[in-house]
């Protein structure tokens, strides 16, 4: 009987494990497997095409630990991340929060706020690289030219070129956070708003005590995720000034892409990647306990 | 039932993914934007024959319209010249990585390309790619290409690759902007430094100097400088393990160039903000004096609106602090290696031989002038009479400065001569001139890994400059 009664449940499961099957063996070929290797490959020597890579213990992390790029860079992924959970996250919530009050045009701008978003990182960095900061072609150049006013790119700049690259990134951003405050505002029970608002609430009022009360579980995973985002953040940095100049926008993921691929290092690139990956890994777990609280809740 | 809808969904599920494990198509545009063909729109019909064995070779993602001559050219020249094989170009934007990973899966195309010799000693060392000396010997091509780049493609003594064009430093300039000034270009080092003076005081930039898209570009011009201003046997010393990279006189000569910055000569603020084609065009829009650049440069006045006025464009070697001669900063645009696995070696030698031939370099530089300078002895006396404008500029260029390169009047420059970790060192000379580093530690830090790669044999034989 009990035997009969554990077969049907493994039956019962059987449909759901075949459907989680594709994901395990996704995750495990094009993720599992080349983590190992990853970990494997950074206490090694090896130039990446070598079939034999030369064990060399903790001496990539030794360099590393004396290595100032790798610390400019690590630092560099700090501020960006402290960039991204405060500046996009003020805006789209500002944005959504006055969308959501208003309700006058929000498909519109809901639009509008997503187009930066829906064009590729190189269309982007194309159009603020070419129409924007260029100072040939550029708006920077054109107002250079007119003597309106003094002005230069800040990607030339060691002090402003992080923050350059940052806005950029930020201008992509923030209308997909609006649209995802957004709708976690739309969630928000009118009958406590009703109430609120009768109670003489003000604007203040409302977004302290109902609308951010109610949001706050969106809030914080988007946090979390942008953490984990900030940590692997590449494409715009690369697009915009390879980690220039003179490593003043690199980030650790630049770092490992050139100590791979100019450098052929790819035992260090790994020691890199796998010093990025755990402060993500930090991030993710927190985010699957976020979740798990959110669900239990 | 919905048992049934899952068991469904997991069958349909798996079907999808085996879908998606197809191939991609052999023309067209790929997933990694990568566009490969076999023959240019306008090239006449080859026979496409399905049963055509196919030869692969892979190439950085030039402009269209010059993916579209090299395609006409090169392919068109082998498809057209038998039908038991097929040459397919596919123009990669990452074919730096992509080559090195594909080497490694064994995917690589049969034809490899590199950006330089320090890349195909690293193939040749793990037998990646193919000794040609037996293909040298069959074609001549000792005797047909200049010594400086033949040896510099060989390790232990064998050749494993064949160069690319040989483009030579020197200075752009403007002939239109200097006759409104009054300018002569300069021939001596004081007069080109007093050249840059006249040209910030008058409102424009002393050199046009850019690494906006291209970071690696900082080598170009910290290269250059350091070339004129201390004799190019510091390099040869450094490369030859003869001396270390961090001496005195190296770390003034970088000084130097950090001093060139921050006066404003390399485009003022906007060195970042500036790539290769703004770079000309600021030429052409008389805003920069002069450009400090390799002749490959050639082709982005090709695309500035220079390109209306060719007979405005001049050239000069860059004068030097410590003679009167010209010398010529040489490097290597490209070289091409064979396949160790490949079927059809003998084929790829074949196909590498045209390039080497004044046929190619002739047609080549007709459309796509600057890049494509091979470095054979035959160039010197090469039947330009059926190019014009740019084309023969480019020509014109490289055939003066041969004489002086035979008589040891060149410097190297790292893309080229320097070992991978050695010139990833060197593009980091920015740092010194944003003084984020001194010169004595920049120094230091490249005869680390240049001391590092020397040991490891991962230095290309080299001719010794005569100064």
């Amino acid at each position: 009987m009990k035997t009969r009664k554990k077969k049907d449940v493994r039956e019962s499961k059987l449909p759901y494990h075949l459907l989680s099957l594709p994901a395990v063996l996704l995750s495990g070929s094009i993720v599992l497997i080349p983590a190992i290797q990853t970990i494997f490959s950074s206490f090694t020597k090896w130039n990446g095409i070598s079939k034999t890579k030369v064990w060399i213990g903790l001496q990539n992390y030794k360099e590393l630990f004396h290595d100032w790029i790798f610390w400019k860079s690590l630092t560099n992924n700090i501020k960006w991340t402290l960039l991204f959970i405060t500046v996009p996250v003020i805006v789209a919530m500002l944005a959504s929060v006055l969308i959501a009050y208003y309700r006058i045009g929000h498909k519109t701008f809901q639009a509008i706020y997503l187009v930066p978003y829906l064009l590729a990182p190189t269309t982007n960095a194309i159009i603020w690289l070419n129409i924007i900061f260029s100072p040939s072609a550029g708006l920077v150049g054109f107002l250079q030219r007119a003597g309106w006013i003094s002005i230069t790119s800040p990607l030339g700049n060691m002090s402003t070129a992080l923050l350059g690259v940052a806005m950029v990134d930020i201008w992509h951003y923030w209308g997909f956070l609006t649209v995802i405050f957004l709708a976690a505002l739309r969630q928000t029970p009118m009958d406590q708003l009703e109430s609120a608002q009768l109670d003489g609430a003000n604007g203040w009022r409302l977004f302290f005590h109902i609308y951010l009360p109610n949001i706050l579980p969106t809030v914080s995973l988007m946090m979390v995720l942008i953490v984990i985002y900030s940590f692997m953040t590449y494409d715009y940095i690369y697009l915009l000034t390879m980690g220039g100049p003179a490593h003043s926008t690199e980030v650790l993921s630049t770092y490992t892409y050139s100590l791979a691929f100019s450098a052929f290092k790819f035992g260090k690139a790994a020691a890199v990647s796998l010093s990025m990956g755990l402060i993500g890994s930090v991030a993710a777990f927190f985010y699957t306990w976020l979740s798990r609280k959110e669900a239990v809740e | 039932m919905k048992r049934i809808l899952a068991l469904l969904l997991t069958c349909l599920m798996a079907l999808s993914m085996l879908a998606c494990a197809q191939p991609a198509t052999q023309e067209g545009t790929d997933t990694t934007g990568a566009t490969s063909a076999t023959q240019a729109p306008a090239a006449e019909e080859p026979a496409t024959d399905s049963a055509r064995k196919q030869i692969t070779f892979w190439f950085w993602g030039a402009a269209t319209p010059y993916q579209e001559t090299m395609v006409n050219v090169l392919c068109g020249w082998y498809n057209n010249s038998q039908s038991d094989y097929e040459l397919v170009m596919e123009f990669r934007n990452t074919v730096d990585t992509d080559i090195p990973v594909a080497l490694a899966a064994g995917t690589a195309p049969d034809i490899v390309y590199a950006s330089g010799p320090s890349y195909t000693s690293t193939y040749a060392q793990e037998g990646l790619v193919l000794d040609l000396n037996a293909y040298a010997e069959q074609y001549g091509w000792k005797d047909r290409v200049l010594g400086v780049m033949y040896d510099a493609c060989t390790v232990d003594g064998k050749l494993y690759s064949i160069p690319g064009a040989m483009v030579v430093g020197g200075l752009y300039y403007n002939k239109a902007l200097f006759a409104e000034k009054g300018w002569q270009p300069p021939k001596t080092w004081d007069e080109m430094l007093a050249l840059f003076d006249a040209a910030q005081a008058d409102g424009i930039y002393a050199l046009g100097a850019g690494n906006k898209g291209w970071k690696p570009c900082n080598d170009h011009f910290g290269s250059m400088i350091i070339n004129h201003a201390i004799s190019p046997s510091a390099f040869y010393n450094a490369l030859s393990g003869t001396s270390s990279f961090n001496t005195p006189e190296m770390v003034s000569a970088v000084n130097l160039s950090a001093e060139w910055f921050q006066k404003g000569y390399l485009t003022g603020q906007d060195y970042v903000n500036t790539d290769s084609m703004e770079v000309m065009q600021l030429l052409a829009d008389k805003r920069c004096a002069m450009v400090m650049a390799p002749t490959l440069y050639t082709q982005f006045v090709a695309q500035s609106t220079l390109a209306d006025t060719p007979d405005d464009v001049g050239f000069v070697a860059m004068p030097s602090a410590y003679t009167d001669q010209p010398i010529y900063d040489v490097s290597m645009t490209s070289n091409y290696a064979i396949n160790a696995s490949t079927p059809y070696p003998d084929e790829c030698a074949k196909i590498l031989n045209y390039m080497l031939t004044p046929e190619f370099v002739v047609e080549m530089t007709r459309n796509w002038p600057g890049y494509w300078t091979i470095p054979i002895k035959e160039l010197a006396d090469v039947d330009t009479s059926s190019l014009t404008g740019l084309s023969l500029f480019t020509i014109e260029c490289v055939k003066e400065a041969i004489p002086y390169i035979d008589a040891g009047n060149f410097a190297f420059h790292p893309s080229t001569f320097f070992p991978p970790a050695t010139v990833t060192a060197f593009e980091d000379i920015d740092t010194v001139w944003q003084g984020v580093l001194t010169a004595e530690q920049f120094c230091a830090a490249v005869a680390t890994e240049l001391d590092a790669e020397v040991a490891a044999g991962l230095v290309c034989p080299l001719a010794k400059p005569a100064y």
